[in-house]
């Protein structure tokens, strides 16, 4: 389970002076307290592990950071080639999420290195993952791993359409995406962000990439004018062109664990987090705006992080829909219920999660039944269906998978049996002529025998 | 047995009269008699014992894993949970109603004896109990032989000879070895049993007898699809003492009785259930069921009209009676009320239609056409006293020998086309062997005695020759004695399940692989695991590893079963999509390169890719052959074959194994030749077990990767 419960560490020093009778009570009154705040859930993945090109960065990403530690993160602040560096301790992980500052380190310190990172994410933790122009290998491996390619070295975005305007003479790499006006190149999943797509212009100004992974999807896209390329040798052909030039991304991985892949580093800076932004436009139609950079890292942060879109099924039962009992076996043709309670992580606590898009599908090599659950608004949900006349094991699957969501996938295999001997129907109306002719028989043979006894 | 054979020459001559019995002729007949039986009720035990001494009391080979643990499953759970069993672990995911799949006499006969034993508090374990069923059903064989030698030739010597016979004819022993418990084991005992009630019954006309018979016949159709022998072969018999004159009001009540009764009861045995009145195999018997009726109406109207007037009549009732029944038959062969004749009776028929149309019924190695050399191998001395038997039945005529002749011309053809129907023609050779010998013997021991009051010679050197004939049969019979136990424990006697090699200095050499692999399965694997496998070991897996399996023996569905073929004779790629579509968690495969034992999966591998292929045209045989033709693994071997599932899982890490001295590494001691692709690595699998001989290797399949 990602999300567990989890007290407050009642770490009780003691105090030698106080009279014996008031170590009890404060001890009982601290066990009291740690029992009521585990009551109350809260994310215990709050264990952060920031690893840095180098420390400044904390000053001039300072903002980001001390918006996570307001949400309750314990960030470790540690530089990429620290050699104390470990992300493991006896087999268990120290760090519940990874943040990698570092987009041209060209080795890890310590015990950290590409696979051990790689294994922290099929673990099932979370990774920001921050690139930037002159990206290193290490890091490139990763984001490979993670299904994403970041384009060549010393490459960049660059839009001579949609630029900020203090890059008028500049190359034009300080791309502005405006979400009100651009709304394809924002993602408008809800999930991912909320909000953000009605803030302020974003700007951005880094490393493109393309997405070679069936399970990433782009949040942050350039537009029909943008396109990557080197610009001491501006004579290549552009490598992505358009809406192919995918600045930040994101992967959910089947295990659930979460990755964002974004190809700047300083679309989490303090400066652009305060600046102004406004497209260049020759007209001047466009008037400066606070650049919305805060909220989108912020919210980015919150759905890496787990802090939204992770579901959870409880109750997970079937029966039969007469009996409301579940059977080890059951026979062909009986009514099935099959229940199912999802709710969704809000940040603070559980709360029932109620979509129309619930299917349950019973398989066997091919898909017998395929139904949609009636969901109640507390999110229970419940669907009652009659067996195939086929016997087997059959699958009850419900597979949940909507971009931004964790994916839920829950497999039964049930044995479906024929009828027993005595589970047919006895007498059944077609065979009436064949119980007649036995009948029929029997009485003949007792009248032929009569007959042929005693006449003479 | 030479005391037996000697004990059967003296019964007939009396030479053991002189000592000092004080008891009547006869008594002493009888007693020696009883004396013989039970030797030979123990030889033929006791000589079946070989694999017990030599291993252990292990369950045999492929089909009797199934058929002990559905006995298990019986005795555990009792008859009616075992005739609705529905198993959810064989046959992935579709599932096998085993109760309506199976020949059930074999467990009930085995849960009978276990049920007895325990009754009168003899705790015997089930699976001695099965281990050792059919060594005592073939003693009980070797007894009914001598009551169905003793009816044909309407000798007690003759079915003493028959009965020491058939106690040790190789033949009989392949299938009846000690853990070996399958359906032959104790089907040839109801054959016999059947054939000899038959003879019986139309020996004496006897209702009892007939009824017994139909009784016999119900036990045989619960214990092995061989019955359609029997409903083919005395409705044949009836038709050949119909046509030659011989019928009798005997034959008909036998045969009436047998029919009626016999079918209807076979009817309760849910795996034939209406295919006994509707399939094919069993039109011969009803036609000449019908044929009788016809034939006895008919001589009953004769003897009431005229010759003048049955004539005609006969004339015009014959041709509606044949008429109608032809219409009937082609109506219903038509409309596919009577079913058609299925591929294995096809393959009777016509011995090369399996290996044109159903390569499932064709890689069957029990299945394939017998080799002249098995003849001899089975029967040794009976395949030449059989035809000498047979001129002695034809020289004296009479019902019951025109039965053993039938039987003997028809079994002989059926073990030509199949190597497993050498069991039905073992017994018969037994019983016509047996009337050769005692035949001769009695004639010149006739001549070695010489006959009193007969002083003359009827020929010259006339005791000589008796002498010189007694001597070389007697010399015949030592020598089959000797055949049959070498045969025995040379051939017949190792369970399969473990294997024994002799090393270079002569000690015995165990691989135990099988039951390592299968014990790891069930200590390492979660409880609902599914493994592929070739459909071979199928009931062992299920049966010792108690997993569930995709295929097994039971070769019910072809599609099934080709799918799997597929997917083993695919790359990895298309075959990972199979496995993942059939929830495959472990393939196991079985190889023998190491330890140079042969019956390994590549050498199957033609009958995966044939099978395969009969469902999916993309899968070609000759996509595994080199240009000219061969099947070959190494360098020169075909690419598809070098990189299949099948090949890869095989030889995963092989090419870094040192195998023979003087020879590079990598080279395979079963194809005697060093593997064509040894560096390659596995994409969607994972190595989880390998047996100390790696005779079977177990592979864990990948979950999908986890980034996508």
């Amino acid at each position: 389970d990602r999300i567990t419960s989890c007290g407050i560490n009642a770490e009780y020093g003691g105090d030698i002076f106080l009279p014996r009778m008031r170590h009890i009570y404060i001890a009982s009154f601290l066990l009291l307290l740690a029992l009521l705040v585990s009551t109350r859930t809260q994310v215990a993945q709050n264990r952060v592990l920031v690893l840095l090109e180098d420390l400044n960065l904390q000053h001039t990403h300072s903002i980001f950071f001390s918006q996570l530690k307001e949400r309750g993160y314990q960030l470790n602040f540690f530089s990429a080639d620290d050699p104390s560096l470990a992300l493991t301790e006896y087999g268990e992980y120290l760090y519940d999420q990874l943040i990698l500052f570092a987009p041209t380190i060209d080795e890890f310190g310590g015990l950290i290195d590409v696979p051990s990172i790689l294994d922290f994410i099929d673990d099932g933790h979370n990774l920001l993952l921050v690139a930037d122009i002159g990206v290193s290998d290490p890091i490139r491996e990763i984001a490979s791993e993670c299904g994403v390619e970041f384009d060549e070295e010393n490459t960049r975005v660059i839009d001579h359409l949609n630029f900020d305007i203090r890059d008028f003479d500049g190359y034009h790499d300080l791309v502005v995406i405006d979400p009100s006006t651009d709304k394809d190149q924002i993602t408008q999943n809800k999930v991912v962000l909320p909000t953000a797509q009605k803030h302020g212009p974003i700007l951005y100004k880094g490393i493109t990439q393309s997405l070679e992974g069936s399970l990433n999807f782009p949040i942050l896209t350039g537009s029909h004018s943008s396109y990557s390329a080197n610009i001491k040798s501006s004579a290549e052909i552009p490598r992505t062109i358009g809406k192919e030039t995918v600045l930040v991304s994101a992967l959910q991985a089947r295990n659930n664990a979460r990755v964002v892949i974004s190809g700047s580093l300083s679309l989490f800076s303090d400066r652009f987090f305060a600046s102004n932004a406004q497209k260049y436009r020759k007209d001047s139609s466009t008037t400066p705006k606070a650049s919305g950079n805060y909220q989108f890292a912020l919210e980015l942060s919150q759905w890496v992080f787990n802090e939204r879109g992770v579901l959870k099924a409880s109750n997970i039962r079937h029966y039969l829909a007469e009996e409301k009992v579940t059977p080890s076996v059951y026979t062909i043709k009986q009514d099935v219920t099959y229940e199912i309670e999802l709710q969704e992580w809000n940040g603070n606590s559980w709360v029932p999660f109620v979509t129309d898009g619930l299917q349950l599908e019973v398989i066997m090599l091919d898909p017998y039944i395929r139904t949609s659950f009636k969901a109640n608004t507390t999110g229970r949900y419940s669907v009652t269906f009659k067996l195939p006349d086929v016997y087997g094991v059959f699958t009850f699957k419900v597979l949940f998978e909507q971009v931004g969501y964790s994916s839920l996938e829950i497999n039964d295999r049930i044995p479906v049996r024929p009828f027993r001997h005595n589970e047919y129907e006895r007498f059944i109306p077609t065979a009436y002529p064949y119980y007649a002719s036995c009948f029929s028989m029997l009485v003949g043979l007792f009248l032929f025998s009569v007959v042929y006894l005693f006449s003479k | 047995y030479q005391r037996r054979v000697r004990g059967c020459i003296a019964m007939k001559t009396q030479t053991f009269a002189r000592i000092a019995f004080r008891l009547s002729s006869t008594k002493q007949e009888i007693l020696l008699r009883i004396v013989v039986l039970t030797l030979i009720y123990i030889i033929a035990f006791s000589t079946r014992l070989f694999s017990v001494i030599r291993f252990e009391s292990v369950i045999h080979e492929f089909d009797p894993y199934f058929n002990f643990r559905s006995t298990k499953y019986l005795v555990n759970e009792g008859f009616y949970n075992f005739i609705n069993w529905f198993d959810s672990a064989a046959w992935y995911p579709l599932g096998r109603i085993v109760g309506g799949t199976i020949y059930p006499g074999l467990m009930l006969t085995a849960a009978a004896v276990y049920w007895i034993a325990h009754f009168f508090h003899v705790t015997l374990q089930i699976r001695n109990v099965c281990v050792l069923l059919a060594p005592f059903f073939a003693s009980n064989t070797a007894l009914i032989t001598y009551l169905f030698a003793k009816e044909v030739s309407d000798s007690a010597g003759t079915g003493l000879v028959a009965s020491a016979m058939i106690a040790i004819v190789p033949g009989y022993i392949s299938r009846s070895v000690a853990g070996s418990y399958d359906n032959e084991g104790i089907a040839i005992f109801a054959l016999i049993l059947t054939f000899y009630l038959w003879v019986k019954s139309v020996k004496t006309g006897s209702l009892f007898y007939s009824t017994l018979c139909a009784l016999a016949y119900f036990y045989m159709v619960s214990a092995w699809g061989g019955y359609v022998f029997i409903i083919n072969l005395i409705p044949m018999h009836v038709l050949i003492l119909l046509f030659t004159g011989r019928y009798s009001n005997r034959l008909y009540i036998a045969y009436c009785t047998l029919y009626v009764l016999g079918t209807i009861l076979a009817m309760q045995i849910s795996f034939v259930g209406f295919q006994a009145v509707q399939s094919a195999e069993h039109m011969l018997a009803l036609g000449t069921f019908g044929l009788l009726q016809l034939f006895v109406g008919v001589n009953w109207i004769k003897k009431h009209i005229g010759a003048e007037l049955f004539q005609s009549f006969f004339r015009i009732a014959a041709s509606i009676g044949i008429g109608s029944f032809v219409t009937a038959l082609a109506i219903g062969q038509a409309t596919g009320y009577i079913s058609p004749w299925t591929g294995r009776f096809w393959t009777l028929l016509d011995p090369t239609y399996a290996k044109e149309h159903i390569p499932i019924i064709a890689s069957v190695s029990e299945h394939q056409p017998t080799t002249w050399s098995s003849f001899f191998f089975d029967l040794h001395l009976l395949v030449f006293l059989f035809p000498a038997g047979m001129y002695f039945c034809f020289r004296r005529l009479t019902d019951a020998n025109i039965f053993a002749i039938l039987y003997g011309i028809t079994s002989v053809y059926f073990a030509g086309v199949m190597v497993r129907l050498m069991l039905v023609l073992a017994p018969i050779s037994c019983v016509l062997s047996s009337i050769a010998v005692s035949e001769t013997l009695d004639t010149y021991l006739k001549f070695v005695k010489g006959r009193k009051g007969k002083k003359v010679e009827e020929f010259p050197a006339q005791k000589e020759i008796g002498l010189v004939m007694v001597a070389g049969l007697t010399v015949l019979l030592v020598l089959y004695v000797f055949h049959c136990t070498w045969v025995t424990s040379e051939a017949y006697s190792s369970p399969s399940i473990v294997l024994a090699a002799k090393q270079p200095d002569g000690s015995r050499m165990i691989f135990d692989d099988f039951r390592e692999a299968y014990w790891w399965l069930r200590q390492n694997t979660e409880p609902d695991a599914r493994v592929m496998s070739w459909w071979d070991y199928g009931y062992q897996i299920s049966a010792m590893a108690n997993r569930t399996v995709l295929v097994d023996n039971n070769t019910w569905n072809n599609s099934h079963i080709a799918l799997v073929g597929k997917a083993f004779a695919s790359n990895e790629d298309t075959a990972y999509q199979i496995m993942r579509q059939l929830d495959v968690d472990y393939v196991l495969v079985i190889f023998g390169g190491l330890t140079g034992y042969a019956s390994d999966d590549i050498n199957k591998f033609l009958w995966m890719v044939r099978i395969g292929g009969s469902t999916d045209p993309n899968i070609k045989e000759s996509d595994y052959f080199t240009p000219s033709g061969e099947f070959r693994v190494d360098s020169q071997g075909s690419s598809v074959l070098l990189n299949c599932l099948m090949y890869k899982l095989c030889y995963y890490r092989f090419g870094q194994v040192y195998t023979e001295k003087g020879r590079s590494s990598g080279y395979d001691r079963v194809r005697n030749t060093e593997i064509g692709n040894k560096d390659f690595e596995l994409d969607y699998l994972d190595e989880a077990y390998t047996s100390q001989h790696w005779i079977v290797r177990i592979y864990k399949v990948r979950s999908p990767d986890n980034r996508g």
